[in-house]
């Protein structure tokens, strides 16, 4: 508590501050909305309301079915690399072996390399090997890009875990698979959900990677919308990406109110 | 050094009130407790005489200015807390310097009375430890270090020994006490323990509901509690209730008694129980305020006994020092008796 | 024994995954590196160092090197000096369910498409764009602004997508600071400036770091942003090794730029390994 009398007037120079700051991450996704609903293709301003763009996507087969593709993906990275991480996470804490330092750094490539270099190592192995491009090759690399993440939430969650829940439900005669999956999963599960949130947006939003990956003709959300901007851009790309906003804000604020995001959970 | 005085400060935190038009003089030097359940509204006080809190009204002075809107920083105070607050970004030496350092003092002068400081806690050598390194009672020795090294007017103590166990907090009530002689700095205690309150402090306050309920040195304070709250909440107290009038009051359980008092009606008198001596029935000396009594329960603690004695319908505890080997057992008929001076009628019902 | 079948089976998996999709795709590509040529088809590769040997013989890659290198270090140091005052407001200000909706606010632009929030300061910083308007509104006179496609519209456009990172990590390690602490400075005399820098920041250094990296490494190897934003100024050593990928299908010459690139992250990091130790 700091709300003394001489903090106050900091305080609300803060709270001023933090207005702006909202305002500078908002203002492109607020533009973007404004003019998705914009009649004129060249952004005119001042805006002249139109549905006509959000008509077109409907018909825009292209975009349509790069977005259905962008879903498929993110799921199946989702399933995999939260299944995967957690249980990664879970031999971490639960055993002391001495490959562990090792095995914990070996996760961190994806973060702490550039994701062009990733991406295009990608390419040239899967070329060389294959397994060749497309969306198969997407999830083999999203869930490589997840898993870190993974880790490193449910680890975190798991860093607050009493083991003497584990050993109470032992000495009551649970076997450790019982106990694993009554015990600890449960216990595990707001940090569990929030990895597979992470996973999910990892692969969503991943552009690099599948830009490489793409297989002509069978693109994600992102590499479509990247190869129209560079053809010149049209504005039912705005119209699709305000849908696509605006249905995973309402998805995060649905979750939000189960898994508390601010304070230490 | 120098004394603090708060008059008819209240503060409410949404619709709980803290504390309730409160007035109190810290004399100079003198070390203070103040007592009270979590609620009372003693941290509040406290953190409002430290600055981090500010009063919705009233006022606080620090050697007799006003110290209302001066902030924390610039008040000159030391104060502990009571998970110590140790910066573990920095070694002993720099957590004991950091307010000699803020204040602008040069480098040898500051070696020096980082020195002092540590040999006054007995820590001398420890400088280079991080707060880590040390054990809950190190730690607890450094914060105070560190709260007296820039010589404050006041020492403000939250809770200091509550994060201890009971035998180094023994040995660190001894050793507070000590410094607080040795610098003759006034210093403001808030604890839950009533025996730290006792054994430490010059003068107590009880607080209650963010009301002071009374002050005064701890035997006053013990031997002649103003309520049923002081009564109870400082040591052990029978609560007995009756009709009173000038000099007598005439109990529920039976036996009308002597007291020093000059209130009529109904009202409550506390007895604490090792005022009470346990007599074979009609064995008692004359004289003295007497109750008889059916012993239900003795409770052997070796060098004493607690016996839970019926009188009347209401159970009286007694405590009795383990002088002759016997004991009363359960169902002997006793006789209670004590000094009449021992009867504290209480000033609620 | 028993123990060993479970840690292989619950690691086995992730790291099968990781070796298939990261380890093994960085051989090869450190192979390829070293070919004259593209081993596809009938054409045929031999092993030399000349992919190498042209980053040091044209200044050219090694000042793109450089460009790249200082718009990492640039971007990282606006995300710090703006995002670690939010963190802190938002960490020892607000209090109670406000901050948690702040808090979502924040991160909630992190599930918006990246690309798409790129292409969106075109709309703001283009000519006759949003901001011009803006501007117009407040001083008439200022004139055009002729923002897109500069370096400037690059720094916009990556602060503005790396920020909620910084934020973020500094939110975490400033919200765990004991607010005892800060107390116990001021008791001593700290103002509040003296608590910052000698309290506050210190200890929020692991999640500053933590920011840095998460931020340094992707700019660093970024060419969608620059290609959007900065126009014919968006050359950088990223979007050069993407032309090798995808235009100028040079192959092993954009191996061996990601490799030079690869080596400079990895000193940089070692670079800060006492920094990272002192702190974690």
């Amino acid at each position: 508590m700091s709300g003394t009398r001489s903090g106050s007037g900091l305080a609300s120079i803060g709270r001023v501050y933090l207005v702006f700051m909202l305002l500078f991450l908002y203002v492109p996704i607020i533009v973007m909305a404004a003019m998705s609903f914009n009649e004129s293709h060249l952004y005119r301003l001042p805006v002249e309301w139109s549905t006509k763009w959000y008509e077109r996507l409907a018909g825009n087969n292209k975009l349509l079915d790069a977005t259905l593709n962008s879903l498929l993906v993110a799921c199946a990275t989702t399933v995999l690399a939260t299944a995967l991480g957690t249980a990664a996470s879970l031999a971490f804490f639960r055993f002391e072996f001495r490959a562990k330092n090792l095995l914990r750094i070996l996760a961190f490539p994806p973060i702490t390399i550039p994701w062009l270099i990733i991406g295009t190592a990608m390419l040239v192995f899967f070329f060389w090997v294959g397994i060749g491009r497309g969306l198969h090759a997407m999830v083999l690399g999203h869930v490589a890009l997840a898993l870190p993440y993974v880790i490193i939430v449910v680890s975190a969650r798991l860093s607050s875990f009493d083991r003497a829940l584990e050993e109470a439900a032992r000495s009551l005669g649970a076997s450790a698979w019982q106990t694993t999956f009554q015990v600890t999963l449960p216990w595990l599960a707001p940090g569990i959900t929030a990895a597979a949130l992470f996973a999910f947006a990892v692969s969503f939003d991943q552009f690099v990677i599948s830009y490489f990956l793409a297989a002509p003709g069978v693109t994600t959300l992102p590499v479509e919308i990247y190869t129209s901007i560079r053809k010149g851009f049209t504005p039912e790309i705005n119209a699709i990406s305000t849908i696509v906003i605006a249905v995973s804000m309402t998805l995060l604020l649905g979750v939000s109110r189960f898994y508390r995001f601010g304070g230490r959970s | 050094m120098a004394r603090v005085d708060v008059a008819n400060v209240s503060k409410r935190f949404g619709p709980v009130v803290a504390l309730d038009d409160v007035t109190f003089s810290f004399a100079d030097g003198r070390f203070f407790a103040l007592l009270g359940p979590s609620g009372s509204g003693k941290t509040t006080l406290l953190r409002m005489i430290a600055g981090f809190e500010e009063a919705d009204a009233g006022n606080v002075s620090i050697a007799g200015e006003p110290v209302d809107d001066v902030p924390v920083e610039k008040r000159d105070i030391g104060m502990v807390f009571q998970n110590y607050a140790l910066f573990p970004n920095m070694n002993v030496h720099a957590n004991v310097a950091f307010g000699l350092d803020v204040r602008g003092i040069g480098g040898p002068e500051i070696k020096r009375r980082v020195g002092e400081a540590l040999e006054l806690v007995r820590l001398t050598g420890y400088d280079a430890r991080r707060p880590d390194q040390l054990s809950g009672g190190q730690r607890q020795r450094v914060a105070l270090a560190r709260a007296i090294v820039t010589q404050p007017r006041v020492l403000l103590l939250d809770e200091p020994l509550s994060a201890l166990d009971r035998s180094l907090r023994v040995e660190m009530e001894i050793e507070l006490r000590r410094i607080q002689r040795d610098i003759g700095i006034t210093t403001i205690f808030v604890t839950h323990d009533q025996e730290e309150a006792l054994t430490m402090s010059d003068h107590i306050g009880i607080l209650n509901e963010g009301r002071l309920v009374q002050h005064g040195p701890p035997l006053e304070v013990y031997e002649r509690p103003n309520s049923v709250f002081s009564a109870r909440f400082l040591g052990e107290a029978n609560l007995l209730a009756g009709e009173a009038s000038p000099g007598t009051i005439s109990l529920d359980a039976g036996t009308t008694v002597k007291a020093t008092h000059d209130t009529r009606g109904r009202a409550m008198c506390s007895v604490r129980p090792e005022k009470i001596s346990l007599y074979p029935s009609g064995c008692a000396p004359a004289g003295r305020n007497i109750l008889s009594g059916i012993v239900r329960e003795h409770i052997f603690a070796g060098n004493s006994l607690t016996y839970r004695v019926e009188c009347g319908g209401e159970i009286v505890r007694v405590f009795a020092q383990n002088l002759t080997g016997d004991v009363f057992g359960e169902g002997t008929m006793v006789d209670l008796i004590w000094e009449p001076k021992d009867t504290v009628v209480l000033a609620d019902v | 024994m028993k123990q060993r079948t479970a840690i292989l089976a619950l690691t086995g998996p992730a790291y099968v995954w990781l070796t298939l999709t990261i380890l093994l795709p960085l051989s090869a590509m450190l192979y390829y590196s070293f070919l004259s040529d593209v081993p596809i088809g009938n054409r045929v590769a031999h092993l030399t160092l000349e992919n190498y040997a042209a980053f040091f013989e044209k200044s050219f890659y090694g000042d793109l090197m450089l460009r790249s290198f200082r718009l990492g270090v640039e971007v990282t140091i606006y995300c710090l000096v703006f995002g670690f005052p939010c963190a802190l407001v938002l960490a020892k200000t607000i209090r109670g369910r406000s901050r948690e909706a702040l808090f979502l606010l924040i991160i909630l632009p992190f599930w918006s498409n990246a690309l798409v929030r790129i292409f969106s300061w075109t709309m703001v910083l283009r000519g006759n764009g949003v901001l011009e308007h803006a501007v117009a509104w407040f001083m008439p006179d200022a004139g055009p602004l002729n923002l897109m496609f500069t370096y400037p519209a690059i720094i916009v456009g990556l602060v503005h997508s790396y920020i909620p990172y910084m934020i973020l990590t500094c939110y975490i390690s400033i919200e765990a600071i004991d607010d005892h602490l800060i107390e116990a400075a001021r008791s001593l005399g700290a103002g509040r400036l003296t608590v910052l820098f000698r309290l506050i920041v210190p200890l929020a250094m692991p999640g500053i770091v933590a920011g840095a990296v998460l931020i340094f490494i992707p700019v660093i190897g970024s060419f969608m942003e620059p290609r959007i934003l900065g126009g014919r100024n968006g050359t950088f050593i990223g979007t050069i090794i993407e032309d090798q990928f995808t235009a100028v299908f040079n192959w092993p010459l954009g191996a061996a730029l990601s490799f030079i690139m690869l080596g400079f992250v990895l000193l940089i990091l070692a670079a800060m390994t006492p920094v990272i130790r002192r702190v974690t």
